[in-house]
């Protein structure tokens, strides 16, 4: 990291440049910590207001989103940080000058430049030093998970980060998961009781009332709440805000146990004009394995170019999307169907209480999360017979 | 091992396209109707391009169709809307069900009634959603079971690099396919590289050789006439045409189409619009007394954000595979030009650009091995170098030498030249 730069610069009928010297202490006081062996990284985001100060520019209006960090090298080769495995196509320092050089004199874009180009994170860390500085990132509403990955002759190393930015509340910081079930409700389960207790469960979400049909819940998840949460934000799924207005339909609800979801989480691909994935989770009484059991109702939403978003009728299609987006995330430990009696053929489709139609062969799909990586292979695959007993 | 919630689902619909022809030619004939007439997939010729691989008791085929094809199967534009599909047939001769991934393929894929939601017109919208969904491929392969049909993925015309994962219990298969769309006018499709030097102009060399040779090939590209000092030549690369072709396309590299009328036209639009046009022919800078032998470029959110490199192949040789001398620049918006009126914007830091490519090559398994020499004239930020349109650069004067590789390299397994060390 270089000096810090104080500046002003004012020249020539251009605007001026402002920037403070770069202080690190809230960023670092803050920042989360990881160690692996002799490497030591710390990392936090700056929020838009902070961001500003430090650039002088209002970058996360443009889509920006510096992330800091500091890596500590204190092993005996030289490691080389690989950007690309913290955004695919993060932005290069002076690209962003670039994008805001209007309106500067000649002098000032040299300066802006040159701050840009010194805030940026060098890509090598000797052994013994120690360096700091900005990756230049696509911005990420809620909370960001990201990758710092270091690679060595003879070691690599890999840190994965979840940071929720400053002033950001999800939709699930409101709900008070601990209260939702007395300790008598709460029912602990084997994987045969799960199955008998998943195949007499309510097969749809409802309305506010109870009274009116909505989609299936079509998916089951066990896992700790936050190793779910980490599980969907390593596979791309990003957090509602509380109160953000979330389906393509408005900002209806849909109830399970006379309450609206515990949370709302959306995948939308690289180009986000293209459809999307809605996943609504509640947290439900059964425990499997001493780990929460979250009911979820999953669509996929198609966009049109001049309508508003529609949900796609096949939501078993939306089921496969959602287990190979866990299975090449590494975070699928194992999976099953749960075969229900309520087939509804693509030539019948119903329509839910919100108009919205589907069609599915009415099987759930039962996800286990895991907190470490599982590769390819070693996903399980968990087979129910219809008595409830299981084969691996 | 299920990848669907019930193998009876994959019977649920099953309309052959020869009814819907039927039930079409039938209403045409009654004068009720006449714009939609899809065909089934043999008879639209693609299929004779298609590619087979076989491992491990599975047997993959897979063919894309063009747009044109595409249009007589479906009946409808559904490359003008952003979608390629690609055909698959998989055979399990294993004794246990396999499931296909559709999301290794393309991890953003269109779903059937996505694809079909696109053209649907209010006539025929049951038809299509029907023949669109039974077009899909069942991702569930039992044993002694084939399925073939198609996976709606994002367009890649040239050629389209793609994985075919298939998951097994506790084993999986992946093959990645290169299969030539035919549509555009590629740029090295026409050239000959096994012609380009004689014998004797032809030199195998030894490692040290090589470094020297690499560190006296001209600094930076010039004009057509070979004067002037362009940009950098700061890459290098090792590997025979089609491993470097294998490579770059597998790291999501484009090819670039020659320039015609129609070409010019396309990149005019993308340029006034900023659309997304990924072949666009590039100028041609100039090395050996020639322009590039091969161009490839990687769209970022628009064409005035793309990084874009060049390759020239040298007389030399390297434990049998040609040696490339190159450039690199990433394109940062666009600006205005006394000789050329517009011309787009690259990023100075062109040493940020060259580190980019060795991470993107090595994050798509592309890469065996990397190392640096020097050659290009150090330029640091405040003493900036330009190129011939006047744009400025810095660079610590490396060049990065690569060694591709078609066959996929895990990150771990690179290997390091141990020669220069870029400081930052």
């Amino acid at each position: 990291m270089a000096a810090a730069l104080g500046f002003l610069l004012s020249a020539c009928g251009g605007k001026a440049v402002v920037g403070k010297p770069f202080e690190p202490t809230p960023l670092l006081e803050r920042a989360i910590v990881q160690s692996e062996g002799d490497v030591t990284v710390s990392a936090a985001i700056p929020d838009p207001q902070e961001t500003e100060v430090i650039f002088g520019l209002p970058l996360y209006d443009q889509g920006i989103q510096p992330v800091w960090w500091q890596i500590q090298n204190l092993g005996s080769e030289r490691l080389r940080y690989a950007p690309v495995g913290t955004d695919r196509t993060y932005f290069s320092p002076l690209e962003v000058a670039y994008m805001n050089r209007s309106g500067y004199s000649k002098e000032a874009r040299a300066v802006m430049d040159r701050q840009f180009y010194d805030f940026a994170i060098p890509r090598y860390v000797d052994p013994g030093e120690t360096i700091s500085g900005f990756l230049l990132t696509h911005t990420q509403p809620g909370t960001k998970g990201f990758n710092v990955d270091l690679f060595g002759r003879e070691s690599s190393l890999s840190f994965t980060f979840f940071i929720a930015v400053p002033g950001f509340v999800p939709d699930h910081a409101e709900v008070d998961f601990q209260n939702i079930y007395t300790a008598d409700e709460a029912v602990s389960l084997d994987e045969a009781g799960l199955y008998n207790a998943l195949a007499s469960a309510p097969c749809c979400t409802t309305d506010e009332a109870g009274l009116e049909k909505g989609s299936p819940l079509n998916v089951v998840v066990a896992g700790d709440g936050q190793e779910v949460l980490y599980a969907l934000l390593r596979a791309h799924w990003r957090e509602m805000a509380a109160g953000e207005q979330t389906t393509a339909l408005g900002s209806e609800n849909y109830y399970y146990d006379a309450r609206r979801q515990d949370a709302i989480f959306r995948y939308e691909g690289k180009n986000k004009a293209e459809g999307y994935y809605e996943l609504r989770l509640w947290l439900s009484p059964m425990q499997i394995d001493e780990n929460p059991v979250w009911l979820g109702q999953l669509r996929h939403f198609l966009n049109h170019r001049w309508t508003t978003p529609r949900p796609d009728p096949d939501i078993d299609g939306a089921q496969t999307f959602l287990l190979q987006n866990l299975w090449y995330s590494g975070t699928l430990l194992k999976y099953g169907w749960i075969p229900g009696d309520r087939a509804v053929p693509f030539e019948a489709a119903e329509t839910d209480f919100q108009g919205s139609k589907y069609f599915t062969a009415d099987s759930r799909l039962l996800v286990w999360i895991s907190a470490d990586p599982v590769s390819l292979v070693d996903v399980n695959y968990v087979y129910w017979d219809r008595s409830g007993a299981t084969h691996e | 091992m299920r990848l669907m919630s019930d193998f009876v689902r994959q019977d649920r619909v099953r309309i052959a396209p020869g009814a819907v022809v039927g039930v079409l030619i039938f209403l045409l004939l009654s004068g009720c109707a006449s714009t939609w007439q899809p065909v089934p997939v043999d008879d639209a010729g693609f299929l004779d391009r298609a590619q087979e691989v076989v491992k491990d008791g599975v047997r993959i085929r897979a063919a894309v169709p063009s747009a044109k094809e595409s249009k007589t199967i479906f009946s409808a534009d559904i490359y003008g809307r952003g979608v390629q599909p690609v055909w698959l047939e998989i055979e399990n001769s294993t004794a246990e069900p396999v499931s296909f991934m559709p999301f290794g393929l393309d991890a953003d894929y269109f779903t059937p009634l996505e694809t079909a939601s696109m053209h649907t017109r209010r006539k025929f919208a049951d038809e299509m959603d029907q023949f669109f969904f039974s077009s899909g491929v069942n991702p569930a392969i039992a044993p002694g079971q084939t399925r073939s049909g198609f996976v709606f993925t994002h367009i890649d015309e040239g050629t389209k690099a793609f994985n075919v994962d298939l998951i097994g219990e506790g084993r999986s298969w992946h093959h990645t396919f290169f299969i030539q769309v035919p549509g555009l006018k590629i740029d090295h499709y026409d050239v000959d590289f096994a012609g380009m030097y004689s014998t004797e102009q032809i030199q195998d060399l030894n490692e040290q050789d090589l470094i020297s040779a690499l560190q006296a090939l001209p600094c930076c590209t010039t004009d057509a006439k070979a004067s002037g000092s362009g940009d950098p030549l700061n890459i290098a690369v090792i590997g025979d045409p089609i491993e470097v072709y294998y490579a770059f396309v597998r790291a999501g590299w484009d090819e670039t189409e020659v320039v015609k009328v129609s070409s010019g036209i396309k990149t005019a639009m993308s340029f006034i619009t900023g659309g997304e046009y990924r072949y666009s022919p590039v100028s041609s800078l100039y090395v050996f007394d020639r322009a590039q032998d091969v161009a490839f470029q990687k769209a970022r959110s628009n064409i005035h954000e793309r990084n874009h490199l060049r390759l020239w192949m040298t007389p030399y040789r390297y434990e049998g595979k040609a040696v490339w001398i190159g450039q690199i620049s990433r394109d940062i918006g666009v600006r205005f030009t006394r000789k050329t009126i517009t011309t787009h914007k690259v990023d100075p830091d062109v040493d940020e650009t060259r580190e980019f490519l060795v991470e993107n090559l090595a994050y798509h398994q592309a890469l065996a091995k990397f190392g640096y020499v020097t050659g290009a004239i150090a330029a640091p930020l405040g003493e900036a170098r330009h190129n011939l349109t006047g744009d400025p650069y810095i660079t610590d004067g490396l060049r990065v030498v690569l060694w591709v590789a078609a066959e996929p390299v895990a990150l771990d397994d690179i290997d390091v030249a141990n020669w220069e060390v870029p400081e930052s």
